[in-house]
């Protein structure tokens, strides 16, 4: 009898769970929120940092948005559901998902599951090379990566780690988050246009950096903290993380590394989207372009609004906001100079052999004329600028 | 006596967590990634609190979400564990059919299934299946995705399968023609004779099966689009360096862990009580 009471009230409960989280309801339906016949929803991916911060801000300035611009990110569900709204017009249902960053985002539009896509541009490139029918529409932002070293070394600039590396008595060792990462190819290149030897084992005493892979760890604070490290290579927040928190300090940008001028602009986050959703919905596209574009120029003409929707969104704390949003490129518009960073970067990556498909053996103008596909985000920038909408060049 | 007995029992129950404390409090000196533990218990004490610098829900939330994908993912793995199991542990034909797939596949880490997991399930949910575009509105039904509760299940099958299997073929085959002379019918033998007969190792079964279900929960919540649970919560901490999340998520997992685990081993004492008047 006992255990027969036990088992059901085991088993109530949770049939009781399982009710609750079936019929619990983030939200009511509003009448207002109904969409119209025909108007699509769609997926966007994204990693939840502030490299997408032009995204975040329009989510969180929907009304601003409205007032000022006309069109907007109304809100639905904080942090989830957006109507992409031009003057009395929805456009789209936008559902935001967050995918996670590297491989996760190409992968997850490459299974259907979001048409449009916030991540770097080396995963969505090799995805396209692998035969996804993926183009980028516009960049998200450029720079932001650093060389941070632990808070104490004698190393207070690029020019003392060439000194300490090719002088000192043992390798420094140097860490990265993943072996294509821009950063890390970057700081490479540097070193070898200085001379210095670079390696992956420990036991080569004779080099003078040895690269570490944090592995599948992605931080490297706990490789500071430990000393595994001397210093790393990585991007914003993940620096701004490092130096708040006492254990390092940047003393490099790698925009600033050698051969002069080479790197300033390297690419790291685009907008992508599949072809099927350029072809089905580009006035959804170009309405996401266009709030982008206004972002992002929000983000260089309000950075204090920039740094505290950056923390509002991402959560990471405002001293952190502050010191990572300033260093990050925010660029929405094509311009030259990325299309030329994007070359740079072709031919960076084809020394790593990261193609092995259709971009194995193109040329860099080639590649950037395959993957690129800039129509609906100068289409977007123009009808702006001719509103007098767009501030910055 | 009894009295001098318990309180001995107590204390050297307490010598290792103690001795986890002192250790702890001297590695938190001065560390970022090892909080203090007044910062740890802050979090456990106010469990419905929002992380104020972590892209997370509650503490509480995310362990609701932990708990719902891990019932869900556990409990579809006894429901077809055990019936499997007992197949395999009463049937040569089912045996040989099953059991070298079982015994290779159990030693597999469930972890290794998840691209597979996510390639078959992506991002659906109970909730996109029964609400579409309208899902995002049902958030804690949406958390549950069949993708995560694929690698709970697949971490706690084969333990209980296989456990379901050695039960029902440990049971002596005397008790069963006893009933059948009796006039029992198969059913009756199944339910009469075999389930009890094999309820110990079964129960055994579900106890490793748990445990595995939990410790996979751990990875399977760092899946795409996850928004919540004690996983995510330990994953974002790492990211965002707020590690008295992650601290205090580990502790409440080996809490609820430690929970089912006692349910169980209550559950196995009950449908074990048979076996010495057996012996």
């Amino acid at each position: 009898m006992q255990r027969i009471t036990l088992a059901r009230v085991a088993g109530l409960a949770l049939a009781a769970l399982l009710v609750y989280a079936g019929c619990q309801r983030d939200s009511e339906p509003d009448p207002g929120e109904a969409l119209a016949a025909g108007v699509p929803t769609l997926r966007v991916g994204h990693v939840g940092h502030d490299h997408h911060l032009a995204l975040y801000l329009a989510a969180l300035e929907g009304e601003r948005f409205a007032k000022d611009f006309g069109i907007c990110l109304k809100e639905v569900k904080p942090k989830e559901v957006y109507d992409l709204v031009d003057g009395e017009t929805t456009l789209g249902r936008l559902q935001f998902m967050k995918v996670g960053g590297g491989s996760r985002m190409p992968a997850a539009m490459s299974r259907g599951e979001i048409a449009i896509g916030l991540g770097g541009v080396t995963a969505v490139a090799k995805f396209a090379d692998e035969g996804q029918p993926f183009k980028i529409l516009a960049p998200l932002n450029t720079d932001g990566d650093m060389l941070v070293m632990q808070k104490e070394s004698p190393i207070g600039n690029w020019a003392a780690l060439v000194k300490t590396a090719k002088e000192g008595e043992r390798p420094l060792r140097i860490g990265y988050k993943a072996p294509v990462a821009v950063a890390k190819m970057v700081f490479e290149r540097a070193l070898v246009a200085e001379g210095v030897s670079y390696g992956y084992d420990a036991t080569e005493a004779k080099t003078g950096v040895i690269l570490v892979n944090f592995g599948s760890e992605k931080s490297p604070i706990p490789l500071m903290e430990s000393k595994a490290i001397d210093g790393f290579v990585m991007n914003q927040p993940a620096v701004a993380v490092a130096v708040h928190k006492g254990l390092g300090k940047t003393i490099a940008e790698l925009r600033d590394l050698p051969p002069k001028g080479k790197w300033v602009n390297h690419p790291c986050c685009c907008i992508a989207a599949t072809q099927d959703t350029i072809a089905a919905h580009p006035g959804v596209l170009k309405g996401l372009l266009k709030v982008i574009l206004l972002s992002t120029d929000l983000i260089k003409t309000n950075q204090d609004l920039a740094i505290d929707c950056a923390s509002r969104w991402t959560k990471y704390e405002q001293e952190i906001e502050q010191a990572s949003v300033p260093t990050i490129t925010y660029l929405a518009e094509p311009t030259d100079s990325w299309v030329t960073a994007m070359k740079t970067w072709v031919e960076m990556v084809a020394d790593v052999k990261l193609f092995r498909g259709k971009y194995a053996a193109v040329t860099p103008d080639a590649f950037v004329g395959d993957l690129l596909d800039l129509t609906l985000v100068r289409e977007a920038a123009r009808e702006l600028r001719e509103k007098g909408l767009l501030k910055t060049p | 006596m009894n009295g001098k007995r318990l309180i001995v029992r107590v204390l050297l129950g307490a010598v290792v967590p103690l001795a986890i404390l002192v250790v702890w409090h001297l590695a938190s000196a001065g560390s970022v990634v090892v909080p203090s533990i007044g910062a740890v218990l802050d979090v456990l004490l106010h469990p419905l609190r929002e992380p104020p610098a972590l892209d997370a829900t509650s503490l509480a939330s995310g362990a609701l979400i932990s708990v719902l994908r891990v019932v869900c993912g556990f409990g579809l793995a006894a429901l077809t564990a055990v019936p499997i199991g007992i197949g395999v542990g009463r049937s040569d034909t089912v045996r040989r059919l099953l059991a070298p797939t079982m015994a290779a596949a159990m030693v597999i880490s469930p972890i290794a299934w998840i691209p597979v997991a996510i390639i078959a399930f992506g991002l659906s949910s109970p909730a996109t299946a029964i609400y579409g575009d309208e899902a995002w509105r049902y958030g804690l039904l949406d958390q549950v995705r069949f993708a995560i509760v694929a690698v709970i299940w697949l971490g706690a099958f084969f333990p209980i399968a296989l456990n379901a299997a050695a039960g029902a073929r440990g049971v002596r085959d005397i008790y069963i023609e006893a009933a059948r002379v009796l006039g029992a019918s198969r059913r009756q033998v199944l339910s009469k004779i075999i389930l009890p007969g094999a309820a110990p190792a079964i129960v055994t079964g579900l106890r490793v099966g748990g445990g595995i279900a939990w410790r996979v929960i751990i990875a399977a919540e760092i899946f795409p689009g996850t928004r919540g649970g004690l996983g995510y919560m330990i994953a974002t901490a790492h990211e965002q360096a707020s590690y008295e999340y992650a601290f205090a998520s580990i502790i409440v997992i080996g809490a609820i862990g430690l929970a089912l685990d006692g349910a169980l081993r209550l559950a196995a004492r009950r449908v074990s009580r048979w076996q010495p008047k057996e012996r």
